[in-house]
């Protein structure tokens, strides 16, 4: 019986560890996820920049942020924070919009594309970073 | 009680085994069901793909950038220098593209078939893009491979294929005379696919100018409806009149990514030179007219100049076109012209050619046409150019030519590289030659002064050095107009000045020799005393322009004289020749004579011997022939009827004359024009002006008296009312 004993509380022992540690892992899980979710929606949104080749009218006008502030507030789902920086590789200019919480952000994911304009011959990077803030 | 605790081990355990379970689960279903690696692999295809989106846009961006320059930028046509421009471009992508995605990008240039409208356009390996224009299909693409690695998302040699096009091919071309438009039914494509929105490209149509004619002018898109399958309808305005049975456009299309392709509603012109020399030639041999058949004239070949106006020049002859006017020559790349050459309008030849440039001076209040330099062959073909290409007809059953203008639809065709004899032999201080296979012509200049085995100093005086090409034997110069006495010596007055020489083709093409000719210029306006080497401005002005040509035996002068101030004096020459001294026997077409028996007769043929003791001869009434052979070698000078015309009019009993001797007794056996006698004083007005051509034509010869009927029987191709004429053909 003290062998049973024994067992049982061996067993009782790593279960309950066992359980402790899962409830530690799975948030970490869930976060990775969030993150890459995060990144494949900003991915979509800056390839829907480039694809659209919407930055080669945008970018001639003045005021090019503001518009692409608005098309870029289209295109992200709702409660996400956003910084797009596009920088034009041949003249170095940078072009730099975020929301007002960005900074708040407690998980961000960044996708960058590069887009080839051969209308206007310029190469540009689009760095679209978008944010979640999470709990409290 | 053992019992019971037991049970509650069990109890416990199975409650603890259950709370296993589903914390397993909510950790499967998160790790498994919709967890980081379905997620991870949506960023890597995402990656993936926006690289792959992005190697399509840089080689957009390559093609663009080339078509867009080679369409509209009147020389940068030189598609190799935009592969090297792309290929700095994919570096700059490589690397952006290796720092930004974490990428390890390898770009390939296979070989690639593109088939558009039944044909394959190839894309050959390392050339990215192509250019198929200025037919009425004509395509604009590019491919390349990409091989992608990113090793942090675990992606390894994904091969990415980018496919760039924008095809156009012109279906059919009418218009309406009432409504005043034309439309045009055209078929295109990008990336293989039919363009359906064809809100993003741009369509430009010219149409040329029928008020100038040469230029072109940009037509009013007035409709575009979209008919399917890539198939669009568009309107213009104005109507556009056919011309040979083709309604001749322009068509630019650009679509949105910037890439150009260019159309034309013709694709080639087809002209007929007609040979306007009779059968055969007449001469009187004292006694009665003889008759020379011009059954083989292999020597009868024409280097002909065609303008954008379709009018043909030989020497100074300008002969219009004897039909109506085709569409104009395109403006397209000379390098991409191409002429061929038929008897039969079947079997067709291409045929080698050079474009020059000509400009209409005003030269002392007169309108003079003079060659500026050979084109540069990546300049469009524009109103200055001339094609210049040789007709030829060597026998009798031969009276035409057809002549195929026409270009390759290939933008990398480049200018063919024609095997010539032709050369310039420019090492100073010893030669200044033009080389051809039957003449080696030395240029006596400022800057080359005294000929070669001659020993006549000619002290800045312009002539031409007759040399044996073979043996570089000097027979001495030919002088091409003089006049006055310098301390008792004749023909003092020379021009002076310096020989310009093009033989080979402007700018980046410099390395090209000219295929068909080389020229020299002389525009001077002072004199040289060929004796002392005094230095004057105040007698006549010169424009000569000499040709060496190859594949011929006769090399013409074209002669420009304007007398600036009245002059009196003794010795004027039109032209003078030197023999070297080796002909033996001469011969000079006599204009008339007084026979007791026969009254007056006319194109005599005189033929005299150089033997004797003497110096210097006169004979009256020269006309256009003149010849001297024997020792192998016949040369023979053909005068222009200009150049008899003014030898008449503005001379004083012009004469043919030899010399026997160069001073210092040299032996000379010339031939010679003079204005007047040499015991004549004449007196040339200022504001006297003329202009002819000579030719000297160069042939084999025995000693024999009759030899000069060889050279004979070709003096009428050099005579203004022979000279060849143009008719169009047809309109492809």
């Amino acid at each position: 019986m003290r062998a049973l004993e024994l067992v049982l509380i061996v067993t009782v022992l790593i279960l309950l560890y066992t359980s402790l540690s899962l409830r530690n892992i799975a948030p970490k899980l869930s976060l990775r996820n969030d993150y890459f979710l995060l990144k494949e929606e900003a991915y979509s949104v800056a390839r829907v920049l480039a694809d659209s080749r919407i930055l080669t009218y945008l970018m001639q006008q003045e005021g090019a942020e503001d518009e692409l502030k608005v098309i870029v507030t289209a295109l992200t789902p709702a409660n996400r924070e956003f910084r797009v920086r596009i920088i034009d590789t041949s003249t170095g200019e940078e072009f730099v919009i975020e929301t007002p919480q960005f900074k708040r952000s407690t998980l961000a994911a960044t996708a960058i594309v590069v887009y080839s304009d051969s209308t206007n011959n310029r190469i540009y990077v689009i760095e679209l970073s978008l944010g979640k803030i999470t709990g409290g | 009680m053992k019992g019971q605790v037991t049970i509650v081990a069990v109890v416990v355990i199975a409650l603890f085994l259950i709370s296993l379970v589903s914390i397993a689960m909510i950790h499967f279903y998160e790790v498994h069901n919709i967890g980081s690696i379905e997620v991870k692999t949506i960023a890597m295809a995402e990656a993936i793909e926006s690289i792959k989106s992005d190697l399509k846009r840089i080689l957009a961006l390559v093609l663009a950038n080339a078509s867009r320059t080679y369409a509209f930028h009147p020389y940068e046509h030189n598609l190799t220098k935009f592969r090297a421009y792309a290929l700095e471009y994919f570096e700059e992508w490589v690397v952006l593209t290796s720092t930004k995605y974490g990428a390890v990008v390898e770009l390939k240039y296979p070989e690639h078939i593109h088939s558009f409208a039944g044909r394959d356009y190839v894309i050959q390996e390392n050339y990215v893009f192509k250019l198929y224009w200025y037919k009425r299909r004509a395509i604009s693409v590019g491919y390349l491979e990409a091989n992608i690695s990113i090793p942090h998302l675990g992606i390894y040699n994904v091969t990415a294929k980018a496919l760039v096009s924008l095809c156009v091919s012109l279906l059919k071309v009418g218009h309406d005379y009432d409504k005043n438009v034309t439309w045009i039914l055209m078929n295109v494509t990008s990336d293989g696919i039919p363009v359906s929105d064809i809100s993003g490209i741009n369509i430009t149509v010219l149409f040329p100018d029928f008020d100038r004619y040469g230029y072109w002018t940009e037509a009013e898109i007035v409709n575009v409806t979209y008919l399917g399958y890539g198939l669009w309808n568009v309107t213009i305005k104005p109507y556009v009149q056919e011309m040979w049975g083709i309604i001749p456009l322009r068509v630019y299309i650009t679509d949105y990514r910037g890439i150009v392709t260019s159309c034309l509603t013709y694709e080639g012109i087809v002209v007929k030179v007609v040979k306007n020399t009779p059968d055969y030639v007449v001469y009187n041999d004292g006694e009665s007219y003889r008759t020379l058949l011009r059954t083989t004239t292999p020597d009868e070949i024409y280097t002909v100049e065609l303008d954008w106006k379709f009018s043909l020049h030989f020497l100074l002859n300008e002969v219009s076109l004897k039909t109506a006017l085709p569409p104009p020559i395109p403006p397209i790349p000379v390098k991409q012209l191409r002429i061929y050459s038929s008897k039969d309008l079947i079997n067709w030849q291409l045929i080698p050619f050079q474009t020059e440039l000509w400009h209409k001076v005003m030269w002392h209040g007169e309108d003079v046409y003079v060659p500026t330099s050979p084109a540069d062959p990546a300049y469009w073909f524009n109103q200055s150019c001339r094609l210049v290409f040789q007709v030829k007809y060597p026998t009798a059953n031969d009276k035409y030519v057809y002549v195929m203008i026409t270009w390759e639809d290939d933008c990398d065709a480049d200018l063919i590289v024609w095997p010539t004899s032709l050369y310039f032999d420019y090492r100073l201080p010893d030669y200044k030659d033009i080389v051809s296979e039957t003449f080696r012509i030395e240029l006596i200049d400022i800057e080359h002064q005294v000929m070669r085995d001659y020993g006549f100093d000619y002290h800045g005086v312009a002539a031409l050095g007759l040399r044996e090409p073979e043996t570089d034997e000097a027979y001495g110069p030919a002088n091409i107009h003089a006049f006055g006495m310098s301390d008792s010596k004749l023909g003092a007055w020379r021009p002076y000045g310096k020989w310009e020489v093009f033989a080979t083709y402007a700018g980046k093409y410099n390395w090209v020799h000219l295929p068909v000719r080389i020229f020299a210029i002389l525009n001077s306006t002072k004199v040289g005393n060929v004796y002392t080497g005094s230095v004057r401005d105040d007698y006549y002005d010169t424009l000569a322009i000499v040709y060496v040509i190859n594949g011929t035996r006769y090399t013409p002068c074209l002669v420009h004289i304007y007398w600036k101030y009245t002059k009196t004096d003794y010795g004027f020459w039109m032209f003078s020749c030197m023999g070297g001294g080796k002909p033996v026997n001469y011969m000079y077409l006599k204009k008339e004579e007084y026979v007791q028996s026969l009254g007056y007769i006319y194109n005599v043929s005189k033929v005299y011997s150089y033997a004797g003791w003497w110096s210097h001869r006169e004979y009256y009434y020269p006309n256009f022939f003149c010849t001297h052979w024997g020792n192998g070698i016949g040369r023979a000078v053909f005068l222009s009827l200009s150049a008899v015309d003014a030898l008449y009019n503005i001379g004083t009993s012009p004469m043919f004359a030899v010399t026997k001797w160069a001073p210092g007794w040299i032996p000379q056996h010339s031939l010679e024009y003079e204005f007047s006698p040499l015991s004549y004083r004449i007196t040339v007005y200022s504001g006297t002006y003329y202009k002819y051509w000579f030719v000297i034509y160069m042939y084999q010869a025995t000693d024999e008296w009759e030899e000069w009927k060889k050279a004979y029987i070709y003096s009428v191709m050099f005579l203004e009312p022979y000279a060849p004429s143009i008719e169009v053909i047809e309109v492809e």
